[in-house]
């Protein structure tokens, strides 16, 4: 086991030893500098918003919202349709046999202040049964009928009766009180139900949008018939509210009435209190819909807690690709909407809108990015500082090569690059071989000391003479330069072949090129 | 030069995040969005959803602060409310933010402690501001967890209209009503002449006097005679009860006092009685025409008077008008809440409150600075009525404020429900029994009453 692990350790230092490859090296470097130029680009992206932009997420969530949204509202809207039918079957039943049991007809009701006391007294069962169970504010019945038809105003005065909460929750429960806003106040009194602060004897049908058409269209199913008002004013009290009208079938299958119920703006309100996101809060509204305007001031608006949606003016809107971008002029919403099977008296389209403010995205939006700048930042840091950290290494050998070579070319040098190391070993063998060949044979050292002896003696007309030999000038040329003549050239010529004990031009000349070769033409040279 | 490059590099990147960050900086905050169930308007118009809304424009829009109304109802219902949300019944809704409340509320809730005390957010100063009574009765268990905004008293409505036919038939005075012994008896002879006006339908006399607390006129009546109305955590039903009992009694069985439950506005409304004693602050719910059941209507003149009191008695009258309660809840609401009711609360602001609503207001220097020019000003005769009376009280009577029993509010629903039981009861037994019979039923009623009280 010891040897194996002193086998193991040997190997290690041995691999150590043999270094890394350059190759690898630089394979590392490239992988980080394209790292960093990876995420420089992450980084303009980031700033251009690509990858922070959470349209798609926003459409998927206003989607689902709106779904909610739509489905709640038309289950409460159809069923309160449903309802007001049943009611309405109810009341004309009750109506008829009222009637029948005072031996009178329809026709009689009008200035019959008793019967139309009795024929309250009956619908009150009913119309406080259908506010219990409903999902609504209030209930009303109208009857084409009036107290007093001496009056001035007895065209716009219907009898009637009219219910709402006094409290209303989130969660209706039987303890919620009621008022009594319409109707004889001794039925209230036997009742005893709380007079609402506005209470009047009968309704005033030029208070309530779309009466008269409503009243004169004939009727061939009851649930066709349901109607809704848009936002409206109950007058002289401080709510506004939402209508649905149904016919009140006589027994000739004529219009005599109308029921139907109330949803309060409050009560919508609480009923529909803000979704909370990861983008805001999501407010529902209910709204008329005019050309591309969503008219707010008919609309009914959820819960619109942190958010400053008023029931003013109008919200234009515009279709995109993900959602609808919605403009008050001075407030800008994104959502989406949508038109359920409902039909109003002024004939628009009602939709179901799911609104949240753009600005709410816009900061979820800019912190996305933000998330995403920094974060990319860091990574192109990170890998310009690892970056220069592997080009310092890689650079560190060569330079420590270089530097110890400089110090001692015959220095044995690892660097610790394979390469380099090679090389480094090339370059060493190599000043080993010049360093050998720079030791000459002895006898040759003796020649080169003998022949520049002989150098030494000439005089410095010869050595001059000499030394235009060594430049490699012809004796023409000699001549020339020093300014002699030809033949004082040649006796110089001659003087110094014998002083040198060369013979010939050639064999002077072979002695300069070997003084040349040898690197120690300096020892022979005149600095004429 | 490396630090040259250091410095570029980290400039850069400060740079960088300041762009990205700049972007967020200049969002608008979500504002602080805080809910009120209050009392004043109820079905009405409301003048404080004005107040409101003013205050959303200007105030709350500058600090981010939102109030949202979720209920306006009246007193007794938001005391309902209240209660069933503190003791979590099953339905009932989260509480507010902010509710109107009398104490009595809030010694009925289980646990005080959820509600502000407004001494950590008002200054000794501030508080000193306010009538010092005021503060003594918001104050529960030395913590200030009502703050007054707004108080009234109990006031005479009449519906001047049909008391001037009444009188100029009967010769019933105006200053008869100056006094129960008086009013009672108008109420007797109002019973005989309306009962006059139609002789083929026999008993048909109408009601001439409401009043919206029973417990009171009783209360008060026994206190005002010298003696106690309260005896412990229980009444006291000493002589001075039976002084009171009598004469209200006696025009109960005749028919002249309204028995039905509901606030005195509604029989004045229908032209069903012409005298009520209210809150000052139910100005708001009187409408000037009368409609009557063959749908006739009738303008009227509504006036105020001072409340009566008894001709051997003090001079005394119910304080009435209850506060706000702030629920705790984070220091940024709750800071909300308080930044709305110094608003509400400031000496001008709170006179242009009051003065819509028929209140009085809760500072002395609105009471001495703003409030007499505010009263000079008004224009609606009904307002300019009440805010006579109001000065002719306050110079003319003492102002009770009732004890802060934890037992208060149960003695005042079981009264209010036993003694109109009893008296309808005695109503038809004097019935049966004959016009000869009232002395005796006068007492076998109250012996009734407080065997089952």
């Amino acid at each position: 086991m010891l040897s194996k692990l002193k086998e193991l350790r040997r190997l290690t230092n041995a691999a150590k030893q043999q270094g890394v490859s350059m190759q690898r090296r630089l394979r590392l470097y490239w992988m980080s500098m394209v790292l960093a130029v990876f995420a420089a680009l992450i980084l303009v992206l980031s700033f251009a918003g690509v990858f922070s932009d959470p349209a798609q997420k926003l459409s998927d969530a206003l989607a689902i919202q709106q779904q909610n949204t739509v489905a709640a509202l038309s289950e409460q809207l159809s069923g309160l349709t449903a309802q007001c039918v049943a009611l309405s079957k109810t009341l004309s039943k009750e109506v008829s046999n009222t009637l029948i049991e005072h031996g009178a007809v329809f026709d009689d009701l009008s200035d019959n202040q008793s019967l139309i006391a009795e024929v309250e007294e009956a619908l009150y069962g009913p119309l406080h049964a259908t506010l219990r169970a409903s999902d609504c504010s209030g209930v009303l019945v109208l009857l084409d009928a009036t107290t007093n038809t001496g009056l001035e105003r007895s065209q716009e005065s219907r009898m009637g009766l009219y219910l709402r909460y006094s409290d209303l929750n989130r969660t209706g429960s039987a303890n919620q009180h009621l008022t009594y806003f319409r109707g004889a106040s001794e039925i209230a009194r036997r009742q005893q139900v709380q007079m609402h602060n506005r209470w009047n004897l009968e309704f005033d049908t030029t208070c309530l949008p779309g009466y008269d058409n409503f009243m004169d269209t004939p009727v061939d199913r009851l649930a066709d018939g349901g109607i809704w008002s848009e936002r409206t004013h109950l007058k002289d009290t401080w709510e506004d509210v939402l209508l649905l009208y149904v016919p009140v079938l006589d027994g000739d299958g004529g219009v005599c009435g109308l029921c139907g119920v109330e949803l309060s703006e409050l009560y919508f309100r609480l009923s529909y209190p803000p979704i909370v996101s990861n983008y805001g809060g999501m407010v529902t509204v209910l709204a008329p819909l005019n050309g591309n305007e969503l008219l707010l001031d008919r609309a009914m608006l959820g819960d619109s807690m942190g958010l400053r949606l008023e029931p003013k003016g109008t919200l234009r809107f515009k279709e995109g690709t993900y959602y609808n971008t919605y403009s008050s002029g001075t407030e800008r919403y994104i959502g989406l909407h949508q038109i359920p099977r409902c039909a109003l008296v002024s004939g628009r389209d009602l939709a179901v809108v799911t609104l949240l403010p753009e600005s709410s995205y816009d900061k979820l939006s800019a912190s996305s990015r933000t998330a995403w700048i920094v974060g990319s930042l860091a990574f192109l840091l990170c890998m310009l500082t690892l970056a220069r950290y592997l080009s310092r290494r890689f650079v560190r050998p060569i330079t420590q090569s270089i530097k110890a070579i400089q110090e001692s070319p015959t220095g044995k040098q690892r660097s610790g690059i394979s390469e380099i190391d090679e090389l480094l070993a090339f370059i060493q063998s190599k000043a080993d071989q010049q360093q050998i060949g720079d030791e000459l044979p002895p006898n040759i050292e003796a020649f080169f000391s003998e022949f520049t002896c002989r150098v030494e003696q000439l005089t410095p007309m010869e050595r001059t003479v000499l030394q235009y030999y060594i430049d490699g000038c012809e004796i023409g040329e000699i001549a020339q330069r020093a300014f002699i003549s030809i033949n004082t050239a040649k006796k110089h010529n001659t003087n110094i072949n014998r002083k040198l004990g060369v013979s010939t031009r050639e064999e002077l000349t072979l002695y300069i090129d070997l003084f040349r070769r040898c690197g120690r033409l300096e020892q022979i040279t005149y600095h004429i | 030069m490396k630090r040259r490059k250091y410095m570029a590099l980290l400039l850069a990147l400060i740079l960088l995040l300041g762009c990205t960050g700049c972007g967020t900086a200049r969002q608008k905050e979500d504002p602080v969005t805080v809910t009120l169930w209050h009392v004043y308007g109820a079905q009405t118009d409301s003048p404080l959803n004005d107040l409101i809304n003013q205050f959303n424009q200007t105030v709350g829009a500058e600090q981010n602060i939102c109030v949202k109304v979720t209920s306006v109802s009246n007193t007794n219902t938001i005391h309902e409310g209240v209660l069933a949300a503190a003791f979590g019944d099953p339905g009932a809704p989260e509480l507010p933010d902010m509710f109107v409340s009398y104490p009595k509320t809030v010694l009925a809730m289980p646990d005080e402690s959820v509600l502000v005390d407004y001494s950590d957010y008002f200054n000794e100063e501030e508080i000193s501001e306010f009538l010092p009574s005021f503060i003594a009765e918001g104050t529960v268990n030395d913590r200030l967890v009502v703050l007054p905004v707004a108080k009234s008293t109990e006031i005479m409505f009449i519906n001047k209209t049909a008391f001037d036919r009444f009188s100029a038939a009967t010769g019933a005075k105006l200053s008869d009503l100056e006094t129960w012994e008086g009013l009672f008896n108008l109420a007797d002879d109002y019973v005989a002449w309306t009962d006059a006006q139609t002789p083929d339908i026999p008993d048909d006399g109408k009601v001439f006097f409401v009043h919206d607390y029973h417990f009171n006129y009783f209360q008060v009546g026994v206190e005002s005679l010298g003696e106690n109305f309260f005896d412990g955590d229980g009444l006291a039903f000493s002589p001075a009860f039976d002084t009171v009992w009598e004469p209200y009694a006696r025009a109960t069985l005749a028919g002249g006092v309204w028995l039905q439950s509901g606030y005195a506005t509604e029989p004045l409304r229908t032209g069903d009685s012409i005298v009520s004693v209210a809150s000052s602050a139910s100005v708001l719910y009187y409408s000037d025409t009368v409609t009557y059941a063959d749908n006739t209507s009738e303008r009227v003149e509504i006036m105020a008077m001072p409340c009566p009191g008894f001709q051997d008695g003090e001079k005394l009258v119910m304080q009435r008008g209850a506060g706000i309660c702030t629920v705790k809840s984070t220091p940024a609401r709750e800071q909300a809440c308080v930044t709305f009711l110094k608003w509400l609360t400031d000496v001008q602001r709170n006179v242009e409150f009051v003065t819509r609503l028929g209140y009085m207001p809760v500072k002395q220097e609105s009471f001495d600075t703003y409030l007499p020019t505010a009263i000079e000003n008004l224009e609606n005769p009904m307002y300019a009525s009440l805010y006579q009376a109001f000065l002719e009280t306050q110079a003319g009577y003492e102002f009770y404020t009732a004890p802060k029993l934890d037992s208060y509010l149960e003695l005042e629903t079981r009264f209010e429900e036993n003694v109109r039981y009893a008296l309808k009861y005695g109503i038809a037994k004097y019935k049966a029994a004959g016009p000869d019979a009232i002395e005796d039923q006068i007492w076998a009623t109250l012996d009734y009453f407080k065997e089952h009280y």
